[in-house]
C-alpha cells in the first residue's frame, strides 16, 4: 500500500543543507494501522507530507497504492490526493466559509464529483454530527471540528487517510473519542491509516508504531510483539 | 527614532506586492492630482496674464462712441497734471501681400500707436529693437509669412514697411497657430500710429487713448470727474478692465479637473485604507503582544502611523514626480484645445505642487484614521486568544453604514453641481447591498463558467464582502464618471450647436469699424443669396462691480422686440415693473454679477455710471452668456450709444454663407473689423471639445486603471488573509489551476459587479445632468452605447488583468507552509 525507499529530505537554509529525512525505508500494509512517534523536529510530520504529496522528496522513491507519486507533477499528485488520499490535521484546517455539509463535500465538488447527500449525512451520523450539516466551524467545539475533519477525510473512501496530530488540540476525553472514532473506521472499513503524534496514549491506538528519531527510523514495534507493553511504557514514563 | 522608522518599514514592507500596489495606487493619485492642479493653476495664471498683458499699464481708456475721433479731443484732457503717460492707438483691419489659397488668411488687425518707447505696453522683444519705429510682429507670424528683421512687407492698398521688432505671442500682438487657424483668426502687428494714419487716410483719427495716472489722485471719484468732463462729446472714459471670462468658458473645465483630481485621490486613499486596515487585522496579535508587554495605545498608534507615513512620503514624492511631468502634458494639450492663436505660456508650479505635496502627504493620514484607531484599540486578550466579539458591532455598523449610505443619496439627488459627490459616497455606502442583489444575477453564471472555482469565489466574495463591495465600488465611481463625461463630451457639441443656432440670432453677423449707412445695409441686402439684413448696436466695454468689489467688464448687445428677439431666449423674467431702464444679463454673466432678477444693478457705461434694472436672465451663444441685452432706446437713451455698427445678415440656405461672406469682403472688406459665422462658430465650439474629448478620455482611463490597481491590491489581501484556507484547499486536491480560477472570477465579480453598478449611476448622472439647472454643461438624456460597450469591455479586461498576478501568487501558495501559516 505505502512503499518508501530510502527518502531523503533536506532544506536549504542561506549556504547550510539542513537534513530532516536522513534515507528512510518504511512500508504500510492496507488496511494497516501505523503511528510514527517521536520527538519535535524529528521529521514525522515532514514525513507525512511527503506521503501525501504535499512536498517532494530530495531523493528516495514513495509509492501509494501501487503508483509512483515523487516522480509525478504538482498537478498529478494532486489529484492523487484528490482521490486516494484523507488528511486529518491537528488544527482541523476546516474551511470557515463552508458549512459542515460543504467543508465535507469539499474533495469531492473539487474533482467534479456529485455527492449523494444521503451519504454525507450518513458519515455525519457516523462521526457523531448528526443535525450539523448547517453549521459553520466556528459554531463547533474543538472535538466536533475534528470529527467534521475526520468525515471530509473519509468522504472520498481513500485508500489512505493521513493524520497529522489529530489530538494535539484536544484534552484527554475528547482525543480519546476521536481515537476510537478513527479506530472504529480502521475496524470497520479496513481504512489504511499512517497517524503522527507524539503522545503516546494516541500511538496505543495503532497496530504498529515507528519511532522517528533525528531523520531516521529508530525503533518500530508491532502490536502482536511481545516487547509491545514494555515499548509504550518506556515512552509513556 | 531610526530605528523606529525602519521597525515600521519593515512592516509596511513585509508583503512587497501589496506595498507595492498601494505605493503605485498612491503614485497615481497624487500623479492625476498633480497634473489638473497644475493644468488648471496654469491655465487660470494664463488667463490673468492674458488680462493684465492687454490692459498694460494703464488705468483708464478713453474711446469714442462712433469708433474713431480726432486726436484734438483729447488735447485738454491729456494734459491734466495727474495723468503720467499717456498712448493714442487706431486699429484697423487690412490684407498682408502674399500668396494665400483664402484671401481670408491673410486678413491683418493693425495697430497703429502714438509712441513705441512707451510704459504702457509689454511687448517682450525677441529680435529687433522694439523703440525703433517699425512693424513689429510675433515670432509665429514671422514663420508663416516666412519674414526676419529688416524685411519688408506690404499691406494691400495701404504700404510698405520694414520689420524692425520680433516680440513673443502675447495679448496684444499674436498669431494665428498656422495658415489653416488663420482663416479663422488675424495676425495682430504694430505700426507706428502715423504711417497707419497715412496708409488709411484717417489722419489725425484714433481709436482709443489709454493713460496712465499718479497713484496718488488714482480714486473711484477721479472716474467721475472724467465721465462729467466727457459728458458732452462723443467720448467715454473707462477703468481698464480686460475680463477674458468673456472670450471663454473654463468654469465648466476647471469642474471637470476638481473632480477627476478628487476622484483620483478619493481612489488612491481608499487603496490606502485597504492596504493598512488589512496590516492591523493581521498584526492583531502581535499588537496585543506588544500592548501585553507595555505598549500603550499611543505607542501602537503611532507605529502605525509611521507606516502611513513612509507610504505617503514616498508615494508623494514619486506622484509629484510622474504628475509634473504629466502636468506639462496636459496643459499642452489643454491650451491647443481651447486657445486658436498661437502663445506663450510659464507651467505654473509652485502652487499645484504645495497643495498637492501638502494632500500627498494628509490623504493617507486620512485614509488610515480607522485602522490607527483600531489599532491602538486591540483588546489584548481577545486577540492573543482569538476570540471573536465583532459579529455584534458589525451589524450595528452595517446599519449605521446603510442609513448613511441613504442619506447620502437622497442629498446626491438634490440639483447642485457638486451635489453628485454625496451620490457617489452613498454608492460606497450601500454597495454591500448592491453586491448581494447582483451576486443574485451574476453568481449562476460565473459557476457555469468556472463550475466549483467559480462556487468557492462566490463564498470569497461573502467572506470579504466589505472590502470587495469598496472595491467594486470604486470601479463603479471611475466607470460612471467615465460614462457620464463620455455623454456630456457626445452631447456638448450637439447642445451647443442647437444653442449657437437657436440664438445666433441670423447666418452672419459683420462688425463694421464704423455705423452701417442705409445704403450700405442696402447693398448687402442686395447680395444673392441674402435673405434679410438687420444692423444693431453693440456696446463693448461696460464695467460693473462683483460682490467681492472685483472689476468686470462685458459688452450690451441691442434688441428691438423682446417677443422677436433672435439673440437669445429668456429663462427668467421678472414681474416686477422699474422706472430703471432694463437690461436682460446671460447667465454667467449674472453669476459673476451676483446679481438677482428684479433687483437693480449699476454699469460703468458710455454715458457714466447708472442704475439698471434686471429684468431677466437669458440663454445665448454669444460669449457663452457673458453678456448683456438691452432695447435699441435704451442702448441710444440710457447707453449714449448710437453706432449700429453690427450687422446680422440671414441667407436664403445655409451652405450660401461663404458665398456671401467672399461678396461682402469684396464690396467693403477695408472697413470690416470682424466676421463671424453661424457654421464657423459650430464647428470651432466643437473643435474645441473634441481636443478637451481626448484628454478626459484619457484622464478616465488612468482613473479606472487606478480602480484596477485597487481590485489587483484587495485580491491580494483576500489571498494573504486566507493562505491557510487555500493551503487547505489544495492538501484537499484543488488544484493549482481551479485556485487560479477561482481568484480570477472573485475579481470578475468584483468586477462585473463594479461595471454594472457604475453604468447604473453613469445613467442616473446623466440624467440628473439632464434635468439639472446648476450643471455646468449642456446635457440631453442620452446613453452612449458605444462608450458603454467600452466601459463594460474595458472593466472586464481590467479586471481580468488585475486579477491575474494575485490568482498567480495564490496557485503558487506552498502547500505544507500555508497549512501552518498563522
Amino acid at each position: 500500500m505505502i512503499n518508501v525507499t530510502e527518502v531523503k529530505k533536506e532544506y536549504k537554509t542561506g549556504k547550510e543543507i539542513l537534513p530532516i529525512i536522513k534515507g528512510v525505508d518504511f512500508k504500510a500494509e492496507k488496511g494497516e494501522f501505523v503511528c510514527i512517534i517521536g520527538p519535535s523536529g524529528s521529521g514525522k510530520t515532514t514525513l507525512l507530507h511527503l506521503l501525501g504529496g504535499l512536498d517532494t522528496p530530495t531523493s528516495g522513491v514513495i509509492q501509494l497504492d501501487g503508483t509512483e507519486i515523487t516522480s509525478k507533477s504538482e498537478k498529478e499528485r494532486t489529484i492523487l490526493r484528490r482521490k486516494k488520499i484523507g488528511f486529518v490535521f491537528q488544527n482541523y484546517q476546516l474551511l470557515p466559509t463552508l458549512t459542515v455539509y460543504e467543508n465535507v463535500v469539499f474533495p469531492l465538488h473539487a474533482d467534479g464529483k456529485k455527492v449523494s447527500t444521503a451519504k454525507v449525512l450518513e458519515l455525519l451520523a457516523a462521526v457523531g454530527l448528526e443535525g450539523y450539516d448547517k453549521r459553520f466551524p466556528y459554531e463547533l467545539s474543538g472535538g466536533q471540528q475534528q470529527r467534521v475533519a475526520i468525515a471530509r477525510s473519509l468522504i472520498h473512501e481513500p485508500a489512505i487517510l493521513l493524520a497529522d496530530e489529530p489530538t494535539g488540540n484536544l484534552d484527554r476525553q475528547r482525543s480519546s473519542d476521536i481515537l476510537d472514532l478513527l479506530a472504529k473506521f480502521h475496524q470497520d472499513r479496513k481504512q489504511t491509516i499512517v497517524m503522527v503524534t507524539h503522545d503516546m496514549f494516541a500511538a496505543g491506538y495503532a497496530d504498529r508504531i515507528v519511532l522517528f528519531k533525528d531523520g531516521v527510523i529508530e525503533a518500530e514495534v508491532r502490536r502482536e510483539d511481545e516487547d509491545y507493553a514494555k515499548f509504550l511504557s518506556r515512552f509513556m514514563a | 527614532m531610526l530605528s523606529s522608522f525602519r521597525v515600521s518599514w519593515r512592516n509596511v514592507t513585509r508583503h512587497k506586492k501589496r506595498f507595492f500596489f498601494t505605493l503605485i495606487a498612491i503614485v497615481l493619485g497624487v500623479t492625476v492630482m498633480t497634473s489638473m492642479f497644475i493644468a488648471k493653476s496654469t491655465f487660470s495664471s494664463l488667463m490673468d496674464e492674458q488680462e493684465r498683458l492687454t490692459a498694460g499699464n494703464a488705468d483708464f481708456w478713453i474711446q469714442g462712441t462712433e469708433r474713431f475721433f480726432s486726436m484734438d479731443e483729447l488735447d485738454a484732457f491729456a494734459e491734466r497734471m495727474e495723468i503720467e503717460e499717456g498712448l493714442a492707438s487706431l486699429t484697423k483691419h487690412g490684407f498682408v501681400e502674399m500668396e494665400t489659397d483664402f484671401p481670408e488668411q491673410a486678413s491683418v488687425r493693425l495697430t497703429g500707436i502714438s509712441h513705441f518707447d512707451n510704459g504702457i505696453h509689454e511687448l517682450p522683444v525677441m529680435k529687433g529693437d522694439i523703440k525703433k519705429e517699425g512693424l513689429v510682429i510675433t515670432e509665429n507670424t514671422a514663420k508663416l509669412w516666412n519674414k526676419d528683421i529688416g524685411d519688408s512687407v506690404s499691406f494691400q492698398d495701404m504700404g510698405s514697411i520694414e520689420i524692425t521688432a520680433i516680440v513673443a505671442e502675447g495679448a496684444m500682438l499674436n498669431s494665428p497657430k498656422d495658415m489653416e487657424t488663420a482663416m479663422l483668426r488675424d495676425f495682430r502687428v504694430m505700426v507706428p500710429l502715423k504711417t497707419l494714419q497715412e496708409w488709411t487716410g484717417m489722419e489725425n483719427q484714433i481709436s482709443e487713448y489709454r493713460f496712465k495716472v499718479d497713484s496718488d489722485f488714482n480714486s473711484p471719484e477721479l472716474l467721475d470727474a472724467y465721465q462729467s468732463e466727457l459728458d458732452e462729446t462723443n467720448l467715454f472714459v473707462q477703468p481698464i478692465v480686460v475680463d477674458m471670462q468673456q472670450y471663454n468658458d473654463v468654469d465648466g473645465m476647471y469642474y471637470v479637473f476638481d473632480l477627476i483630481a478628487i476622484l483620483a485621490i478619493f481612489i488612491s486613499g481608499f487603496i490606502a485604507f485597504n492596504m493598512i486596515n488589512t496590516s492591523i487585522v493581521e498584526r492583531k496579535n502581535e499588537i496585543a503582544i506588544m500592548k501585553s508587554l507595555g505598549y500603550t495605545k499611543a505607542n501602537v498608534m503611532s507605529l502605525v502611523a509611521k507606516e502611513t507615513a513612509i507610504l505617503s512620503v514616498i508615494g508623494t514624492i514619486l506622484g509629484l514626480a510622474v504628475g509634473i511631468c504629466l502636468g506639462f502634458v496636459v496643459q499642452d494639450i489643454l491650451i491647443s484645445a481651447i486657445i486658436t492663436q498661437d502663445i506663450n505660456y510659464e507651467v505654473e508650479l509652485v502652487t499645484p505642487i504645495i497643495t498637492s505635496t501638502i494632500i500627498g502627504f494628509v490623504f493617507p493620514f486620512a485614509a488610515a484614521a480607522l485602522p490607527l484607531y483600531k489599532a491602538g484599540n486591540t483588546p489584548i486578550l481577545d486577540a492573543m486568544f482569538g476570540r471573536n466579539n465583532t459579529a455584534k458591532r458589525t451589524t450595528r455598523l452595517m446599519l449605521v453604514r446603510y442609513a448613511l449610505g441613504v442619506i447620502s443619496t437622497a442629498i446626491g439627488l438634490v440639483d447642485n453641481i457638486w451635489a453628485f459627490l454625496f451620490l457617489f459616497v452613498g454608492l460606497v455606502l450601500l454597495f454591500p447591498l448592491w453586491v448581494k442583489l447582483l451576486q443574485f444575477f451574476i453568481s449562476p453564471i460565473l459557476i457555469l463558467i468556472f463550475r466549483f472555482s467559480g462556487k468557492q469565489a462566490i463564498r470569497s466574495m461573502n467572506q470579504f464582502k466589505g472590502r470587495n463591495a469598496n472595491t467594486a465600488a470604486m470601479l463603479a465611481i471611475g466607470v460612471s464618471l467615465a460614462l457620464f463625461m463620455s455623454a456630456a463630451l457626445e452631447s456638448m457639441p450637439k447642445g451647443m450647436e442647437e444653442d449657437i443656432r437657436a440664438t445666433f440670432g441670423g447666418d452672419i453677423i459683420v462688425q463694421k469699424e464704423t455705423a452701417w449707412t442705409e445704403n450700405e445695409i442696402a447693398e448687402v441686402n442686395a447680395i444673392e443669396g441674402v435673405e434679410k439684413v438687420k444692423a444693431y448696436a453693440e456696446v463693448p466695454n461696460i464695467t460693473w462691480n462683483t460682490p467681492s468689489d472685483e472689476l468686470r467688464e462685458f459688452s450690451v448687445i441691442s434688441y428691438s422686440d423682446i417677443h422677436h428677439a433672435e439673440m437669445f431666449d429668456v429663462l427668467e423674467d421678472s414681474d416686477k415693473e422699474s422706472e430703471l431702464p432694463a437690461i436682460y444679463v446671460g447667465e454667467r454673466a449674472l453669476i459673476e454679477m451676483g446679481a438677482e432678477v428684479g433687483k437693480p444693478f449699476t454699469f460703468n457705461t458710455p454715458a457714466g455710471e447708472k442704475d439698471f434694472f434686471i429684468k431677466g436672465s437669458v440663454q445665448t451663444s454669444h460669449y457663452s452668456g457673458y453678456v448683456g441685452f438691452a432695447e435699441e432706446h435704451v442702448i441710444r437713451d440710457f447707453y449714449n450709444w448710437h453706432t449700429d455698427n453690427q450687422l446680422i445678415i440671414n441667407v436664403v440656405e445655409e451652405e450660401m454663407a461663404p458665398v456671401v461672406l467672399s461678396s461682402i469682403w469684396a464690396a467693403s472688406g477695408g472697413t470690416i473689423s470682424n466676421v463671424e459665422s453661424m457654421p464657423v462658430s459650430i464647428e470651432q465650439a466643437k473643435s474645441g471639445i473634441t481636443g478637451m474629448s481626448d484628454l478626459m478620455n484619457g484622464l478616465l482611463i488612468l482613473v479606472i486603471a487606478i480602480s484596477a490597481i485597487g481590485i489587483s491590491n484587495t485580491l491580494f489581501m483576500n489571498t494573504l488573509e486566507r493562505i491557510k484556507e487555500l493551503g487547505t484547499m489544495r492538501a484537499l486536491g484543488f488544484t493549482k489551476s481551479q485556485v487560479r480560477l477561482m481568484i480570477i472570477a472573485e475579481g470578475l465579480l468584483i468586477g462585473i459587479t463594479g461595471v454594472i453598478v457604475g453604468t447604473l449611476y453613469g445613467i442616473l448622472v446623466i440624467y440628473l445632468n439632464s434635468v439639472s439647472n446648476d450643471a455646468p454643461a449642456f446635457l440631453d438624456f442620452s446613453v452612449p452605447w458605444f462608450s458603454l460597450l467600452l466601459a463594460i469591455i474595458g472593466g472586464i479586461i481590467f479586471t481580468l488583468l488585475a486579477s491575474w498576478l494575485p490568482s498567480n501568487s495564490a496557485s503558487r501558495i506552498p502547500i505544507k507552509e500555508a497549512i501552518n501559516y498563522e
